[in-house]
């Protein structure tokens, strides 16, 4: 019995009443109130029956035609078997019943038992490419909203028995379906019992998007890496169910959850693996300078600008103290202004229309930039420095929050402590990534020989054999396309 | 016995040859040693055979002792209280390697980087990071050599390839002509001697994986250190002379300003400064968790993080005292009577003494030996048992209205990769 | 868990207090006073006089870029004095707006008076120990009386005279032949090296014909442009010589590389222009009876750059007679050169010190470098032997317009 369900029926009966008239009046006790709930009672050939059903959420033509007109017009001898022309289940108890109900199914009282059938549709939106996760190369569409899709469209790509879909209702008051998902023969055991476990422990009162979810499992609210990836794409969680990992999906949104989420699984999109060996390994190769020059470029700078000017070309030291000369700020002061203000223009370019929203970002950036330098606020350098910055991160955007906090930490000990500053930031940013465990598995473990094959550069498709080991214990390899001698049989 | 975390022998190895060359890197002791010239390239070579040589007594006694961590095998080769004291010579050797380091660390970084910062900011921008990184344990310490000595071996290797240019064959002439033997074979043991860094194999092992080794691991360490040695010093005399080389306090750090013409690169002293130091932070959190590992170890108090902040704390001042902020004592340190006979004594001798009571010994002590081992064979076998799937597995569904079929599957038996 | 927080805000407080309260090592590049040459003399008193050429910066226009050219000029010349070099940089703080910042100097100049009596070797140790200025600039000697009028010299185009000298000297060294340049790391090896001494190079301002004369101004005082030719031969840091362009050659050829510089060899009374390029000579070095001896085996190739006399350079009859004019040339100029050094200077500037120290025995060079220059190098036989090929001979065979007509 599913304990979720008692905070809806306050004062449940616990058996189901013996005759249609009760029956009827148990239910309306309970559901009464609302008026898009649907009871009728109506006369059979036998006896009364009684139908509940949820305006809105059900097919009334199927009700119409498969459940009421079968039940008054013909009658077997109470069979219902010959009787209801779709497939039914039998509700034991009250609770069954009143879930039944509210997920959508209609239910029949007849010949004191009580039947449920799936008669559900809905409103919902189409199957759409999901923004911000574009490819160029590689399927577009994305999930939605309603579980059956989604879990169709899962099940569409990996056609195997070894695909396991498990049902968790979460939420007191909203009953939500939460759905684990993994692949039973490749899955890590550990990880999928702690987060089943986990989920059975959380007692609240509704789950309306995975995000809840995510921060409910996460385990230091505190940190840049939850370890819980996200996706909305249905090739991409089925990519990640082949390395072991488990997805949560949520009834009611689009966002699939992944466990657990490797650091370099951030970096990595798709499309790399559908592109040759060569582009998707220039892709690679740009984002991971994407994210070097967009964490480091304004504290190195300005490391190097205010502490150690003998590590400055001549030329370019003329140039910057030309360009800063009649400026009031010092050099510090001057990135930290243009940075938060490049950071506030791209979060004003998100929050517009599309159309406004993009023509506001480029014109504010230029006008902002240029006559910044002609009010002579900030110097022409500065500038330059943190539009590297910007542009370089919005080339990986799954980084974004990780991106920001430390181009801030990295500005600020740099222009309190140049190289040493930035040395020191380094390490402990890289610290905190390898001691960061998501479920007991760390994030930026080191790669061994078959790991590193697809890491921050990717080997031709046909040399991963082996499915990553830090995730997958048991059935690792993933293919075999190479003979006893390591040929490539192909 | 925690095995967990673990460590792979090339993370090893790469933490042994990065710790051991912030030396070179920062200072090369090798070109005031013995005949103190342009023979400085053949010192070092000669000093690998004498590091095997000095560290094979540590290397057989850990070989013996496998599954033992280093406090437990001084207790039983020495009984409890002999093992915790000779635990505790190790403890006050480790945490004057850290205090050591720091003030290289320290001096450098006030000599050539920020001239006019006063040491305490400086020491507390050092400390600060080495003690994060020794409160997260052991598997992170070698994660994190894996990401940084990488770029440091680079930085070694770009630097000599940049300076080919400006080198002068002339400076290693003549070969061996003015130095005589026994110059070569005093610097070369003075060398070998600055090599502390097999205590690091010593604690660490202990963690390795299994099928990972310890001596390929030393050995591969051995190779690396080898190799990355040579081409600083040979690139450091080839390009300055040995002459002026001797002059500097951290010749290779004045090498990389020379490097590189007016064309695409120059300046590339920025990256030495960068690798240097945080090779340098790396080698202080690494002798921090060994300081507050082995206190850890002998007094069973709390846990080794608790440590390692009194240890810092105490490095701290002991580095603020008026007689260690000046560049004399730099000098003293990097003499050929100081520091290289204190390693002699912790990673030589008295590993020796301890490898003879063992041998004197030995029938009393195989018996621990054997039970150890024992012990975790079994827990191993056991792991192994409890890791493979059962048939059956996955548990009914929770919730009604289940439509999907569930038929589970056994997993049919995997074949894992070749590991390195 | 409070615990821990504790100890995050406690480190947070501390870092913050820590960083803020100091300014130290911090400069902005605006306040920089870039000094980019340095002049060193010695007043009769004693004291150092060192005139500094400062980067002047005018500030930008509206657009941004930069006006250093159209508006004021470009750099500053400024005079410091100080008993010792490190007060200099005292006076610098009172005499100069901004900061003082040596490390983008090109060059430095001392006077001739400076080199010859006192050497630069306390200048030399400031300099190495100063953890800023690096090992890059050049190292001259300044030829004339007043030696600061090398800062008003025309310097054609470029702006700053740390600029000017830092591009001539650092373009392709393998061309020139009459000079050489040297930078501070290069001395400073030299310096080091036993059985060898430094070189220094030479500048001179001199007067010059209105090259760089614009139309209109004739009444203009005569100009001066900066020469460089010859080396300055030092012993130890001290200066003892000057070698001329011709003997400055024999220099270049023993110890530099040299690819396509131009030069001639007369023949008879004409003279054949020739793209030189040599090859590190072979030195052998022996010792008989107290004395030593020394052969040099110089290969030199030739190219054919320019012909004035009658000889078919196709022809190999004639080339062989040209390689012979050409061996005995080069083999009696550096002859005469290396006697002179031996004569007058007694400084080995060649390194065959350095030679005879990695042929011969280590005892032999032990007990006798410390008399090397004076003693052993002065008296030393030296016998040169020039091999000379004429490899190419540019587009044309036979002399231009001899079979026309």
């Amino acid at each position: 019995m599913n304990e979720q369900t008692q905070a809806v029926a306050e004062a449940k009966p616990k058996k189901i009443a013996s005759s249609a008239a009760r029956f009827e009046k148990q239910i309306e006790e309970v559901l009464g109130k609302s008026f898009d709930v649907v009871i009728y009672r109506f006369k059979t050939v036998l006896e009364e029956a009684v139908i509940i059903y949820i305006d809105g959420m059900v097919n009334k033509d199927l009700v119409d035609r498969d459940i009421i007109k079968p039940l008054k017009l013909q009658d077997f001898n109470g069979d219902v078997n010959l009787t209801f022309k779709i497939p039914f289940i039998k509700a034991d108890t009250f609770d069954k019943v009143l879930t039944s109900i509210l997920d959508g199914n209609a239910v029949v009282y007849y010949n004191k038992s009580v039947y449920s059938m799936d008669v559900k549709m809905f409103e919902k939106r189409g199957v759409e490419t999901p923004p911000g996760e574009e490819v160029n190369r590689g399927p577009k569409e994305g999930f939605t909203e309603n579980i059956g899709t989604n879990m169709s469209m899962l099940r569409r790509k990996l056609k195997t028995t070894n695909l396991i879909f498990e049902k968790i209702v979460i939420g007191k008051q909203s009953n939500t379906v939460i759905v684990l998902t993994y692949l039973d023969n490749i899955v890590n055991r550990d990880v999928l019992d702690q987060v089943r476990e986990k989920l059975k422990k959380i007692n609240t009162d509704a789950i309306l998007e995975t995000g809840y979810l995510e921060q409910y499992l996460e385990e230091k609210p505190f940190s840049l890496f939850s370890g819980i990836g996200l996706s909305q794409k249905p090739d991409v969680v089925a990519m990640r169910l082949l390395n072991g990992k488990v997805a949560i999906m949520c009834d009611g949104t689009p966002h699939v959850l992944t466990i657990p989420e490797l650091f370099i699984e951030t970096i990595h999109t798709s499309e790399e693996y559908y592109s040759r060996t060569i582009q998707a390994n220039i892709t690679r190769f740009l984002k991971i300078l994407a994210l070097a020059l967009s964490i480091l470029t304004p504290g190195v700078a300005v490391a190097i600008i205010t502490f150690h000017q003998e590590m400055l070309p001549f030329t370019f030291l003329i140039t910057l103290i030309q360009a800063t000369q009649g400026t009031p700020l010092t050099e510090a002061s001057e990135l930290f202004f243009l940075a938060i203000m490049f950071e506030l223009l791209k979060e004003a370019g998100l929050r517009m229309p599309k159309i406004i929203g993009a023509s506001i970002t480029i014109v504010g950036g230029l006008v902002l930039g240029e006559t910044a330098m002609r009010a002579g606020i900030v110097g022409a350098p500065s500038v330059i420095f943190v539009a590297i910055a910007s542009v370089a991160s919005l080339a990986v955007t799954n980084l974004n929050e990780f991106g920001i906090v430390y181009r801030f930490i990295f500005l600020f000990l740099g222009s309190i402590m140049g190289i040493l500053g930035i040395s020191v930031g380094i390490v402990i940013m890289l610290t905190q990534l390898v001691s960061t465990e998501a479920f007991g598995i760390p994030i930026l473990a080191t790669f061994n020989k078959e790991e590193v094959k697809d890491s921050f550069i990717r080997y031709p498709l046909k040399e991963i054999e082996f499915r990553p080991s830090t995730v997958v214990k048991y059935n690792l390899r993933r293919s075999r396309l190479k003979n006893e001698k390591g040929e490539s049989i192909l | 016995m925690n095995k967990y975390p673990s460590i792979c022998q090339n993370q090893l190895a790469l933490m042994i040859a990065g710790s051991a060359l912030m030396f070179p890197y920062s200072f090369l002791p090798v070109l005031r040693t013995g005949p103190a010239n342009q023979d400085a390239w053949i010192v070092m070579l000669c000093s690998i055979v004498f590091i095997i040589a000095l560290n094979a007594p540590f290397l057989i006694l850990k070989n013996k002792f496998l599954n033992f961590d280093f406090v437990e095998m001084n207790e039983a080769i020495l009984g409890k209280i002999g093992g915790k004291f000779v635990s505790l010579i190790y403890t006050f050797f480790a945490f004057s390697c850290y205090t050591a380091c720091m003030l290289i660390a320290t001096m450098y970084t006030r000599i050539y980087l920020l001239a006019e910062t006063p040491q305490w900011i400086v020491l507390l921008f050092v400390i600060i990071p080495a003690m994060y990184i020794a409160t997260s344990g052991a598997g992170t310490i070698a994660r994190l050599a894996t990401f940084i000595e990488p770029y440091i071996l680079l930085t070694i290797f770009v630097f000599c390839v940049v300076g080919i240019n400006n080198m002068e064959l002339f400076n290693i002439l003549p070969i061996l002509k003015d130095s005589k033997p026994m110059d070569i074979v005093e610097g070369a043991f003075f060398t070998a001697a600055r090599f502390s860094e097999i205590l690091i194999l010593v604690v660490f092992s202990i963690y390795l994986r299994r099928g990972h080794s310890l001596n390929k691991s030393y050995f591969r360490s051995l190779a690396v250190f080898g190799v990355s040695f040579f081409i600083i010093v040979i690139s450091t005399i080839l390009l300055l002379s040995s002459g002026v080389a001797k002059l500097m306090h951290a010749p290779f750090y004045v090498y990389s300003r020379q490097v590189g013409g007016e064309d695409l690169l120059q300046r590339l002293q920025v990256f030495n400064a960068l690798a240097w130091i945080m090779g340098t932070i790396l080698k202080l959190s690494i002798y921090s968790y060994m300081a507050s590992f082995f206190l850890y170890k002998v007094t069973n108090f709390k846990s080794q993080k608790f440590f390692v902040y009194p240890l810092s704390l105490l490095a701290f001042v002991v580095n603020m005292l008026p007689f260690m902020q000046r560049s004399a004592t730099l000098d003293l340190f990097k003499q050929d009577t100081t520091y290289p006979l204190f390693v002699l004594f912790i990673a030589f001798i008295v590993p020796l003494l301890l490898l003879i009571v063992y041998l004197i010994r030995q029938k009393s002590i195989k018996p621990i030996i054997d039970q150890r081992n024992q012990a975790v064979a079994d827990a191993e076998a056991k792991h192994d048992a409890a890791v493979q799937p059962k048939p059956g597995n996955a548990p009914k569904n929770s919730g009604q209205n289940s439509n999907e079929a569930n038929i589970p599957q056994a997993p049919p038996p995997g074949d894992s990769p070749q590991q390195a | 868990m409070i615990k821990k927080r504790l100890w995050i805000v406690v480190m947070i407080i501390i870092m913050l207090v820590a960083t803020m309260s100091g300014r130290w090592s911090r400069q902005e590049p605006k306040n920089l006073a870039i000094g980019i040459a340095y002049l060193y003399e010695k007043t009769d008193e004693g004291i150092y006089s060192i005139t500094a050429e400062i980067v002047h910066l005018s500030g930008t226009n509206e657009s941004g870029a930069a006006t250093g050219g159209q508006s004021g000029s470009l750099s500053i010349i400024r005079n410091f004095k100080g008993p010792t070099v490190s007060e200099t940089v005292r006076d610098t703080e009172v005499k100069v707006e901004k900061v003082f910042f040596g490390s983008q100097n090109r060059v430095r100049f001392f006077s001739e008076e400076l080199a010859r009596e006192d050497g630069i070797l306390d200048i030399l140790d400031f300099f190495v120990r100063d953890h800023i200025a690096d090992e890059r600039p050049y190292l001259f000697v300044v030829k004339n009386e007043k030696p600061t009028d090398i800062f008003e010299a025309d310097l054609g185009g470029s702006a700053r005279l740390g600029e000017h000298i830092h591009h001539i000297a650092g373009k392709r060294q393998d061309t020139v032949l009459t000079t050489t340049f040297v930078n501070t790391l290069k001395f400073v090896r030299e310096y080091y090296c036993e059985g060898m001494q430094p070189v220094i190079s030479v500048v001179e301002a001199k007067e010059t014909e209105a090259a760089y004369k614009t139309p209109g101004m004739e009444d203009e005082p005569k100009k001066t442009e900066l020469v460089f030719e010859g080396l300055g031969v030092m012993k130890g840091a001290k200066l003892v010589g000057l070698l001329s362009e011709r003997e400055a050659m024999t220099y270049t050829l023993l110890r530099e590389d040299i690819k396509g510089a131009h030069t001639s060899i007369p023949v008879g009374e004409k003279e054949i222009g020739v793209k030189l390029s040599n090859s590190r000579p072979k030195i052998k070095t022996s010792y008989e009876n107290g004395r030593v001896k020394i052969n040099i085996d110089l290969k030199l190739k030739l190219s054919v750059s320019e012909n004035e006399t009658e000889y078919d350079v196709s022809q190999y009859r004639d080339i062989k007679i040209l390689e012979n004019i050409a061996n005995n040339h080069f083999r009696k100029e550096i002859e005469s050169t290396i006697a002179k050094i031996q004569r007058e200077y007694k400084s080995d500037i060649f390194g065959f010190g350095m030679h005879f120290h990695v042929q011969q025995k280590h005892d032999l060079w032990e007990s006798i470098k410390e008399e090397w220059d004076d003693k052993y190098f002065a008296e030393a036989d030296i016998t040169v032997k020039v091999d000379s090929k004429i490899v190419f001979s540019g587009e044309t065979r036979e002399k231009f317009g001899v079979n026309a007509r």
